[in-house]
């Protein structure tokens, strides 16, 4: 006897399988509502108080769009009103006084106050993970109700950058904040357009920002909700701008052509220098780098085209420099000023009395994009002119950052995030400086870092005395500058206002829905 | 009674098992070069700010009186707090123990059922059946789940969209979109188990179906369908079982790649992130909870194994 029954049954089963398919393929959610923006960051924040956050992109994603600065500098690179309406130095530069906007309420509601400003500063200026942009502030006072005044040891033209969003030192945390500091690590206090939403939130997964009631111009917030989503594999971030899970996400030049293929915008600027810093300029490790010559002869004998060609693409340029076309300093002269030439490094080293070369140790710096690769180019480049240079990898800053403070490697790979020229000299060669491990003093290098001091960054004055510092780092080697590199952004439809800057950097507080 | 004996016995070595491997991760990592305080501060902290730093997380102490004021925490449930964002390990785990665990366990599921099915079916359903598994093992094993990842998403989430290519959502926030998320991953971690499970089962089976009690059963007139999934099935259990136990504890350090390529919030990713940072109390609280995942298990095909198997009771 037939069964009759089992092909209905069949149809039935197959109507059930053909709904549910159906249904997961029309429910599945295409994207994110129209007032929500997703982005995507490569790494987490180890934590979101701004004393200690990082800068750069996606480094100042996270403290900027639950801080407003002090100074917000818009994307043509212009200072504008941000906490503070206006902000002048004195004659002498020697003290800086901001006027600040009246109004302001931090995200609980409590206001603004010049105290608030003044303990947010006095805090940076102790803890602060750039604690040399307050370096020459020596007092930090309330000289109105709405007025902080910034005494200064030396003139410092640094303080509207390093009071912008860029530089966080002006990114104030209201008075709960500063009371409960352990909250800060996980939750924002602060007077911008968004704050962060501690029932959604994800560290080091997700972060989730909702709309700040209090923040004085509602008309910028431009999104109900703002998603950070961490996703380290270059594939996965493809995928989820492909199908619309995120609209905009940190970019690699190795990911590039694959995301234009996909039609998604691809968008850069230069944001780094790669290279060797040579932290033994006084030769404690390696005598042979005390003597400028052999300096040169090291910035001689790499190959930066085939480098950066090889190793960056289209992404990447050769560069002798520390800032990009573009930012006072920048000399179209030193372009190329060591060219390729591994005769004239050994030449060099001949003169210097290193016919037969020299040996050093190189810290591999960690994170520096291809930083493994560039650093083995750049050796077998040095072994042609007879130096041999051993490389010491570093799995994390957590090992690397206390093995440069052993001081007994003479030289680090890099990665340098450009803002302006003085951040390189001040950084780089003077003494104190951020990198400068080993402490080595160069009296020239510290005079013009105090010459460029004198002057407005963006004044002719102050633009000629940059070019002066520039001249003077590349010529002398104190750096082995090997390639510029871009900083990329991949954005699927439903965003506009994107703009891509080596400075400021780009953040989605500036990002508007598509109209 | 016995059973019980045995099961007590293996409790009480389980727990020496969550002593002691915390104790390794937490020695080991104390040992570590990496500097805690420079990492977090920075390159430029000046040493007040370091003293200041390890002064407030105790990490100017010696190695042994932190660990022991760890343990002291741990008993009670307190697993310390976070030292770059100072939040409490549980709190940070807490989310993420549900994250892992559904992608495990489902992955689990999968292997077992898909694995144990065409197992039998092969054993059963002659020889071509079989030696497809062979080769469908041998490329099950050799598959990288990271490759396999990639492809599913690719078909399953770029091109037919029928799956979401990343992200996590909660069961409480939307059962359906909760399975549909955890689709790929599953899948993706399963793979490599189902094919190893699948051959497992066919050897046990074939092994149970030839063996004298079968052929006995068979004399005696028992039916065919009778000795496959009544008998031989049973007996055939045991060894299974303890290969998806191998299997399941493997797939732990794989979850922990499954959840990158998917953006799953869970320990793996969270493991990931924390030893970058050198935040070795979230290290530390992964290895316990990850410890007592591998401790719940091995009790649990235990029980499974005593029960299933006579030879063992």
């Amino acid at each position: 006897m037939l069964d009759t029954k089992r092909p209905h049954r069949r149809q039935a089963r197959g109507a059930l399988v053909a709904a549910a398919l159906a249904a997961a393929i029309f429910a599945l959610p295409a994207a994110a509502s129209a007032a929500t923006l997703t982005i995507a960051a490569t790494a987490a924040p180890t934590t979101l108080d701004p004393t200690n956050s990082v800068n750069g992109v996606p480094g100042v994603w996270f403290p900027n769009l639950a801080y407003a600065a002090l100074i917000w500098r818009a994307p043509d690179g212009q200072a504008k009103p941000g906490l503070a309406l206006d902000w002048a130095y004195s004659k002498d530069r020697l003290s800086f006084v901001m006027n600040l906007r009246d109004g302001v309420k931090f995200s609980d509601g409590s206001p603004m106050t010049a105290a608030d400003v003044v303990n947010w500063l006095k805090r940076y200026k102790e803890k602060g993970s750039i604690g040399a942009w307050l370096a020459k502030v020596t007092d930090i006072s309330a000289t109105g109700p709405l007025q902080v005044t910034l005494k200064l040891s030396t003139p410092d033209p640094m303080l509207p950058y390093g009071l912008d969003q860029g530089g966080m030192a002006g990114d104030v945390v209201g008075p709960a904040g500063l009371a409960h500091l352990d909250s800060l690590g996980s939750t924002t206090n602060g007077a911008g357009p968004y704050m962060i939403d501690p029932k959604e939130t994800i560290l080091n997964s997700q972060y989730v920002y909702v709309k700040n009631p209090y923040y004085w111009d509602p008309a910028a917030q431009s999104w109900d909700k703002v998603v950070i989503k961490i996703i380290s594999d270059g594939n996965s971030i493809l995928s989820a701008l492909k199908t619309g899970q995120v609209q905009v996400a940190e970019g690699a030049a190795t990911d590039a052509d694959a995301a234009e293929a996909a039609g998604l915008k691809v968008l850069s600027a230069p944001s780094a220098m790669l290279g060797m810093y040579i932290g033994d300029i006084d030769g404690k490790i390696a005598p042979a780098l005390r003597d400028t010559r052999v300096r040169q002869a090291l910035n001689f004998a790499i190959d930066r085209k085939g480098i950066a060609d090889s190793l960056y693409g289209k992404y990447g340029k050769p560069t002798d420099q520390f800032v990009p076309k573009g930012i006072g300093g920048y000399l179209a002269k030193l372009e190329d000023f060591y060219p390729y030439d591994t005769k004239k490094a050994k030449a060099l080293l001949a003169e210097a009395g290193y016919a037969d070369g020299f040996k050093f140790t190189l810290v591999l710096q960690p994170a520096v994009s291809s930083g493994d690769l560039m650093a083995q180019a750049m050796v077998a480049n040095w072994k042609d002119a007879g130096i041999d240079v051993t490389l010491k990898p570093t799995d994390s800053f957590a090992t690397y950052v206390p093995l440069m403070g052993t001081q007994k490697y003479p030289a680090t790979t890099l990665t340098f995030q450009y803002s302006v020229q003085l951040t390189d000299t001040q950084q780089l060669v003077t003494n104190p400086a951020l990198y400068n491990y080993m402490g080595f003093t160069d009296a020239k290098a510290n005079a013009l870092a105090d010459a460029q001091r004198k002057q407005d960054i963006d004044s002719p004055e102050g633009v000629a005395a940059a070019e002066a510092s520039e001249t003077y780092m590349v010529e002398n080697g104190f750096l082995v500058p090997v390639v510029s590199v871009d900083a990329l952004l991949f954005a699927g439809p439903g965003v506009d206002g994107l703009r891509f800057t080596t400075y400021p950097w780009s953040d989605p507080t500036n990002w508007k829905p598509a109209k | 009674m016995k059973l019980l004996a045995n099961l007590a016995s293996r409790i009480v070595g389980s727990l020496v098992l969550l002593i002691v491997v915390p104790t390794i991760t937490y020695l080991v990592q104390g040992v570590a070069p990496a500097n805690v305080a420079k990492g977090i501060l920075g390159l430029d902290a000046t040493p007040e700010r370091i003293a200041e730093f390890n002064q407030r997380l105790g990490l100017d102490q010696p190695l042994i009186v932190r660990y022991l004021r760890w343990l002291g925490g741990a008993v009670t449930g307190d697993l310390g707090s976070s030292y770059t964002n100072g939040q409490s390990v549980q709190h940070i785990l807490a989310p993420r123990l549900g994250v892992s665990l559904s992608l495990i366990v489902g992955a689990l599921v999968v292997f077992t059922v898909v694995g144990v099915v065409i197992g039998v079916l092969s054993a059963t359903q002659g020889r071509i059946v079989g030696r497809t598994l062979d080769v469908v093992s041998t490329v099950g094993i050799a598959v990288p789940n990271f490759w396999l990842a990639v492809i599913l998403v690719a078909i399953f989430a770029v091109e037919l969209r029928l799956f979401p290519a990343s992200g996590y959502t909660f069961f409480s926030d939307s059962p359906y979109f909760f399975f549909l998320a955890l689709v790929l991953p599953v899948v993706a971690l399963a793979f490599a188990g189902i094919t190893a499970v699948a051959k497992q089962t066919r050897d046990q089976m074939l092994l149970a179906m030839q063996s004298p009690w079968a052929r006995t059963l068979r004399a005696n007139g028992a039916s065919e369908f009778s000795i496959v999934y009544k008998h031989a099935l049973r007996n055939a259990a045991a060894p299974v079982i303890t290969v998806v136990g191998t299997i399941f504890v493997g797939s732990l350090s794989g979850s922990v790649v499954v959840e990158n390529i998917f953006v799953l919030p869970g320990l793996g990713s969270q493991s990931l992130a924390s030893a970058l940072q050198a935040d070795l109390p979230v290290v530390q609280g992964i290895a316990v909870y990850f410890t007592i995942i591998v401790v719940v298990v091995n009790v649990a095909i235990d029980v499974a194994s005593t029960i299933l198997n006579p030879k063992v009771r």
